[in-house]
């Protein structure tokens, strides 16, 4: 595959970063944690393979993904970042009890995959309206599908999905930690050439 | 809070609704039925002649835009408040073209759906 010219993907690596500092505000939202951006990281695309290969191996891990025309996201976490940024979203305005701690398997039991599915719903928004906006553009998001699996079989589960997502150019990763609850998210992206042209060409001010 | 509304919640989402429903309830609303797609939306609003619908727009099956249209058209005083995680631009400007009241964008926190709900 040719090499992308070295504007386009700086123009890419620029909004990714914009809407790492947006994922970070409404984690901080969702969560009312403190959340960093630990990295963005935009690179070629390697082949489904190596999709979202920025996912830490884990053999226990929650991943949601989502796509719309020219691009697919992965929002993953590791099971025990998926147990804590659940229950800070859901006991907000619920009292968990004094034994919250001791039923910690309990909550990914009962309400489980409907609150990862909502939260990765939530981040794919997030990140996709700063790059819509940018265009101009209105991108219509898949329903979320939730996965819970090993990451290795994870990745080759969601490499089948990008299969009918055709030629892909550049792969995207947003790095997001909590120091306090502890958690982190990696957000990933596997852009078309035809979005990376619309986002690169937007911000040059020609909207597509 | 200034007056008690009577509230159908439509997401096809079980935790949001619950969460959703925890909030309206703590403020003094009342939940008067819960729907996930189109005909059971127009069903509970029948059914119930709630004040206000919250409406999702991402909803699996059906264009939650397409239930906004659907509500409106059977009731023209319809009011529905959108409660989504998508706030692009123009995604707001096509909701509130079709008549939405009010756009609120997940994740949603207490005070800013109270100080919504005071300003219908």
């Amino acid at each position: 595959m040719p090499a992308l010219p070295q504007d386009m993907a700086s123009i890419v690596k620029t909004l990714s970063e914009a809407a790492s500092v947006k994922a970070t505000q409404t984690l901080n939202r969702l969560t009312d944690h403190e959340w960093k951006v630990a990295g963005v990281a935009v690179e070629p695309h390697k082949g489904l393979g190596e999709a979202f290969h920025g996912a830490a191996s884990d053999s226990d891990c929650h991943a949601v993904y989502v796509d719309w025309k020219g691009a697919g996201s992965l929002i993953f976490m590791s099971h025990p970042s998926a147990i804590a940024v659940a229950r800070a979203f859901v006991f907000k305005s619920v009292d968990p009890g004094e034994d919250w701690m001791d039923r910690r398997d309990d909550l990914m039991q009962n309400l489980g995959l409907d609150a990862i599915a909502e939260i990765g719903n939530i981040m794919a928004h997030s990140v996709a309206t700063v790059w819509a906006d940018a265009c101009e553009m209105a991108f219509i998001l898949s329903a979320p599908d939730v996965y819970r699996a090993p990451s290795d079989e994870l990745r080759r589960r969601i490499g089948e999905r990008l299969k009918a997502a055709g030629s892909l150019s550049l792969d995207v990763t947003l790095d997001l930690r909590c120091e306090k609850l502890p958690a982190e998210i990696l957000i990933g992206a596997v852009l078309s050439p035809e979005m990376v042209e619309k986002l690169s060409s937007a911000a040059f001010g020609n909207r597509p | 809070m200034e007056k008690a509304l009577r509230v159908l919640v439509v997401d096809d989402n079980q935790e949001a609704r619950f969460c959703l429903k925890e909030q309206l309830e703590t403020n003094g609303h009342i939940v008067v039925g819960e729907a996930e797609n189109l005909a059971g939306t127009l069903e509970a609003y029948k059914k119930h002649q709630p004040q206000l619908v919250m409406l999702d727009l991402s909803l699996e099956k059906e264009d939650g835009m397409m239930i906004l249209k659907a509500l409106r058209q059977a009731d023209p005083q319809a009011c529905v408040c959108i409660l989504s995680a998508n706030e692009m631009k123009k995604v707001k400007e096509q909701a509130f073209k079709a008549g939405a009241r009010e756009f609120l964008v997940k994740p949603l926190e207490e005070e800013r759906l109270v100080a919504a709900l005071n300003a219908l």
